[in-house]
């Protein structure tokens, strides 16, 4: 069963393991989740949190300070600045693609 | 600090240590070994004045994962190996604004995964007091840089520990700043709602100057912030005795039975080696070694003779810590590291036959065993109908340990902790299990998942081997740990390993 | 009462009209050079992070609240997960916990009877909006041969998705829909509702089912991308359905795209359950919450939707459905309508007088025009003439100081020239003559030139023969006004004339 979830959870992460790859992860992948499925220890753990673990609200960042925006400008691609590291890239980024051809990044079709 | 003017025979210092500890990927041996000093704008894609500024003239390693434009961004994979960021991140932009020179990149756990820098794709990185033990990890190459003085600091990242513990392993002061207190921007990302780029230094003075030249809000990194402006200020002690704080100490040896009594009987899906196993293993590897215990106590001695106030505290959710750091740690992982497909940019098989193949391929052959683990984990958890078990209680848990340490830094300045249960250990059958060294991740992890800042300072050496202390702080408190650990430091100098020799003022 | 019942859900994506991406400073643009406008962060490079755009959000935002949704107090954004070669982090940052706004409604006129028809008095029925999310784009891929290319400049562009419930019962339903809330977001002037380039995409979900049985099983449709073709697709869909549960069989979960070349869908892939998203918080960005400001800048953005304003025009300037429908079919061009009118209307005319006097400029002349030079509807502001400037010319005519004739070389030179009609007028010496003696003048000149129509005119007058009379008059005004060259005021030159007629008559 674990072995079988282990196979599907690859596939979503592409990560396309061989059988023989597959059994040798096995034992850590399920080693950790047993370390992890511990983790219900802390639902009636009062001692520990003062408050039902499920009673907390999930924390996603350690931190907010008010809403963070940018303006809607476009970065000036003629005028790079040390500002601004990011943009007048396009090219460099395209030489970077394993391969490219007309300026389009090419990879094989499904045939 | 003025500028650095080398002694003869740096450059054959920086190659003899570096064919014994094999700290960096690529390096730029004229900026480290001074001559490219005064070299004016080398023009890595920012504005760079060796000349000025608090840092002039310093040249600093570049963990591999953080992005220096022009140079190798690996992150120690070989998906990535060949690769040249197009753009600097803004740590490093900053520091080179105030006249610091990246001068290499060092090497690390790939993608940051590891707590030894031997599950690099590339090569080994050895202690620079023990070349048959490891530095540490995942900061390995940073921290044994400095530790040997090839540099006077360096960046890592820490995200469940990654600058303190080789920073501990190697006898260097390491820096996790709050979170957001520095742009992640041009951090390859592992667990972005985790980490931080961090510091590692020959000194706590050098620390604090780099934090201070790094931090503050950027534009490109919406999670950064500016300290507020009632936060423990950052300027230089300048030899006078740090003010005397009250300082919490938590008991190692009661987290460890804590861990023992909670962990066990809480069975998941049956393992190989009995439902019990991981929790067994994971309270043996809380267990202090005793030089380290000695060396947590020699701290508070020398903590108290300074004049500071050391009372207990406890901790409970602390032991709920590392399963809920892993989950998440592994969850944004397992999302962050989706980009890497091949296609873009990094390598991709010779032939594939359609995309999927590609990037099977590209990920299958490109990624190493401890990173595909990791995915897997990640992924596994995030699964519809596993969620709630697994991500979301994680989640959960991180609130409850953010508000033990709220509570608990209510009634203290810092708490103090050990860094890693052990020394720098060892390989092979003197080493540790994988699975013993994410569990050993116990007092470091915390700091993470509450987002604050905890710094690591060495405090003697025991054994033949560093050992060290942590202190945790209040979010945005970085400027008080500094003044405590440089009293520290003042008190008890930092020692450094056989052979080495100090080039940087 | 129909043995089957249909339900149609629909989701529409439409690109927000920003300068730059969602979630970073690049050009969102269309139609530029393959992968010109990207930077690390929309190619997914190591070590980037996103950035939130304050405009995708407050444009997205005003779209919600003008689909009557409720915005969200507190927003944030996921990682939406799957592997697909245009999507550069392989995840798409998404909405999907806490929409920006959800739980809205628009009407549409019952049965579908196209945009017009949503004029005063029709029926309409509700169609509910489940949901209005913010997310980006991916990148496009051609496929050609044994490969396939990619271009990124779309990668990373602001998209709102517009989620119905699954309200819709027929095609036509659908179709009017789509094409009322394409107009709406060209309204609000946040999309260009483009559907041939992408701006606005619609995919559909289809399910038959018993009367009174609720949902059947949902079938999805792509590739919709005209309004006809949801109107097709979905009409071809329901009846396959149909015509599949009629013969006993089980209509199938799958994903079905429109052939527009053979008008039927057909199946595109078969619905996998193994299809986990992996949705879990953004970590890269911090969550929003909807302030005082913010509010405030969305309720700023909202204007008087097309459906509205159809309803009032046509009430409050007594216009034609087909003069309404014309006039509101772009925000611009009801504006320059409006704003003719009430020019029109402080040059002394009439309200309804001087609506309808500029509805058939508008409908006629100034649409033949914009259609000669390619112009839309919406590009009406570029032109010379404004509505103030058609007010005048319209003006000017009803006010007899030039003939309608004159008015359409008016309305020619306005076109090219940068002034002022009563300017132009007077620069041409455009304007009639209303001079009692160069009346006059002219009408004895006519009746020197036209003796016999004259005493004809005259003896039929004492005759009685009324007809006749008229006849041989108009006859002579015609007359009197070419002897002016045209500039005379018709009616001053026909009172004249009846005057002289009349005179001549009386003398008999
Ligand atoms: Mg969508
Ligand atoms: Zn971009």
């Amino acid at each position: 069963m674990v072995r079988e979830e282990l196979q599907a959870t690859a596939g979503l992460a592409h990560l396309d393991l061989s059988e023989d790859e597959a059994a040798a992860a096995l034992p850590a992948f399920e080693l950790m989740l047993e370390y992890f499925a511990a983790m219900k220890a802390a639902d009636e753990d009062e001692g520990a949190f003062g408050v039902p673990v499920l009673d907390l609200p999930p924390t996603t960042q350690a931190f907010s300070a008010g809403n963070r925006l940018r303006f809607d400008a476009t970065a000036n691609n003629s005028n790079n600045t040390n500002s601004n590291p990011l943009y007048n890239l396009a090219n460099e980024l395209l030489n970077r693609s394993p391969e490219s051809e007309n300026r389009f990044v090419v990879i094989p079709n499904v045939l | 600090m003025s500028r650095t003017v080398l002694q003869d025979g740096f450059s054959a210092y920086l190659d003899a240590w570096e064919a014994r500890i094999g700290s960096f990927l690529e390096k730029d041996a004229e900026t480290i070994a001074g001559s490219a000093v005064l070299g004016a704008d080398r023009e890595p894609g920012y504005a760079s004045d060796s000349t000025k500024g608090v840092l002039r003239g310093l040249p600093f390693g570049v963990k591999d994962n953080i992005a220096v434009k022009d140079m190798r961004l690996s992150c120690g994979s070989r998906l990535l190996d060949g690769f040249r960021s197009p753009y600097s991140a803004t740590a490093v932009a900053r520091l080179a604004a105030v006249g610091a020179m990246p001068a290499g990149k060092t090497n690390m756990d790939e993608f940051g995964m590891g707590s030894s820098t031997d599950n690099s794709a590339f090569m080994r990185t050895n202690n620079p007091w023990d070349v048959e033990r490891v530095a540490g990890g995942s900061s390995g190459g940073s921290a044994a840089a400095v530790a040997a003085g090839l540099v006077p600091f360096a960046l890592g990242s820490d995200t469940g520990g990654s600058v303190r513990q080789p920073a501990n392993f190697c006898g260097v002061v390491g820096l996790k700043p709050t979170y957001g207190a520095v742009s992640r921007f041009g951090l390859v990302a592992y667990a972005s709602s985790l980490e931080t780029i961090g510091v590692l230094a020959d000194s706590v003075a050098r620390a604090r100057t780099v934090f201070a030249a790094m931090r503050g809000a950027d534009p490109l990194d919406q999670t950064s912030f500016d300290a507020p402006a009632d936060a423990p200020s950052l300027l230089p002690l300048g030899g006078k005795p740090a003010e005397p704080r009250a300082i919490g100490v938590l008991s190692p040896s009661a987290v460890a039975k804590a861990l023992a009594s909670t962990l066990s009987g809480q069975a998941g899906p049956a393992g190989n080696g009995g439902p019990d196993e991981a929790a067994r293993e994971a309270s043996a590897a809380a267990m202090l070694e005793p030089e380290v215990a000695l060396g947590f106590e020699a701290a508070k001695e020398g903590l108290r003779a300074l004049g500071h106030r050391l009372v207990d505290v406890e901790l409970p959710s602390l032991k709920y810590g590392v399963p809920a750091y892993y989950t998440i740690a592994t969850a944004e992982a397992s999302a962050n590291l989706a980009r890497f497909d091949g296609i873009r940019y990094g390598n991709r098989p010779a032939y594939a036959e359609n995309p999927d193949g590609l990037i099977d391929g590209a990920r299958g052959s490109g990624f190493g065993d401890e990173v595909k683990l990791r995915i897997l984990l990640g992924t596994f958890v995030l699964r519809s109908g596993f969620q709630d078990r697994y991500y979301l209680r994680a989640q959960r848990i991180r609130t409850g340990i953010r508000l033990d340490f709220n509570r608990v830094l209510a009634g203290v300045d810092a708490v103090l902790m050990p860094v890693f249960p052990t020394r720098a250990f060892g390989r092979g059958e003197r080493g540790l299990s994988p699975f013993a060294q994410k569990a050993a991740d116990l007092f470091t992890c915390c700091a993470n998942l509450a987002g604050l800042p905890a710094l690591a300072f060495p405090t003697g050496v025991e054994g033949g081997l560093p050992v060290g202390v942590q202190l945790v702080g209040k979010a945005f408190g970085e400027g008080l740990l500094l003044d405590v650990a440089e009293g520290y430091e003042a008190a008890h100098p930092i020692a450094r390993p056989a052979g080495y020799r100090a080039f940087w003022g | 009462m129909m043995k089957y019942q249909s339900f149609i859900g629909l989701e529409v994506h439409i690109h927000l009209l920003t300068k730059s991406k969602a979630f970073c400073s690049c050009r969102a643009a269309f139609g530029d050079e393959p992968n010109s406008n990207v930077c690390p962060v929309c190619m997914g490079y190591p070590g980037v992070l996103p950035a939130l755009n304050g405009e995708a959000m407050r444009m997205g935002a005003v779209v919600a609240r003008a689909l009557n949704c409720t915005l969200s107090p507190k927003t944030w954004f996921e990682r939406k997960q799957y592997f697909y070669p245009d999507m550069p982090k392989n995840y798409q940052i998404s909405q999907f916990a806490s929409p920006l706004g959800v739980d809205g409604w628009v009407d549409i006129p019952a049965g579908g009877g196209g945009p017009a028809s949503s004029a005063a008095g029709t029926a309409t029925k509700r169609i509910r909006i489940k949901e209005c999310h913010l997310e980006e784009d991916a990148g496009k891929m051609i496929h050609a041969g044994n490969v396939s290319l990619v271009d990124y400049n779309r990668a990373g562009t602001s998209l709102l998705e517009i989620v119905t419930e699954p309200d819709f019962e027929t095609g036509a339903e659908a179709e009017c829909y789509v094409q009322q809330l394409r107009r709406t977001v060209r309204y609000l002037g946040v999309c260009d509702g483009n559907m041939e380039e992408g701006s606005l995409r619609c995919d559909a979900n289809v399910s038959v089912n018993l009367r009174g049985q609720g949902l059947g099983s949902k079938v999805e449709i792509k590739n919709l991308n005209s309004s006809r073709f949801v109107r097709l697709g979905l009409d071809y869909e329901i009846e396959r359905q149909v015509a599949l549960v009629e013969k006993g069989g089980m209509v199938r979960q799958e994903t079905r795209l429109w052939n527009e070349n053979r008008d039927q869908t057909e199946t595109m892939r078969v619905k996998e359950s193994s299809n986990d998203y992996r949705f879990f918080p953004e970590p890269d960005l911090p969550p929003f919450s909807a302030d005082a400001g913010f509010i405030s800048s969305v309720e700023a953005g909202l204007v008087e939707l097309p459906f509205d304003r159809e309803r009032r025009v046509g009430s409050e300037f007594g216009l034609s459905r087909e003069q309404v429908t014309i006039v509101c079919e772009e925000r611009a061009f009801a504006d320059y309508f409006e704003a003719a009118v009430a020019e029109a209307e402080r040059l002394g005319m009439d309200k309804k007088v001087a609506a309808e006097r500029v509805a058939i400029w508008m409908t006629g002349e100034l649409k033949r025009v914009m259609n000669r030079d390619g112009l839309g509807a919406a590009d009406v502001g570029a032109l010379k003439v404004t509505g103030a400037r058609l007010a005048a010319i319209v003006a000017l005519v009803a006010s007899g100081r030039i003939s309608g004739k004159i008015a359409r070389q008016l309305f020619d030179a306005a076109l090219v020239e940068e002034a002022e009609p009563a300017d132009i007028v007077a620069a041409r010496g455009w304007e009639l003559v209303v001079d009692p003696a160069r009346i006059a003048a002219a009408v004895e000149e006519a009746i020197a030139a036209e003796p016999s129509a004259f005493s004809g005119a005259a003896a039929a007058t004492a005759g009685g023969d009324v007809g006749k009379a008229r006849t041989l008059s108009a006859f002579l005004v015609g007359k009197a006004i070419g002897a002016s060259g045209g500039k005379a005021e018709p009616g001053l030159v026909k009172a004249a004339v009846e005057a002289r007629v009349t005179a001549a008559a009386t003398a008999l």
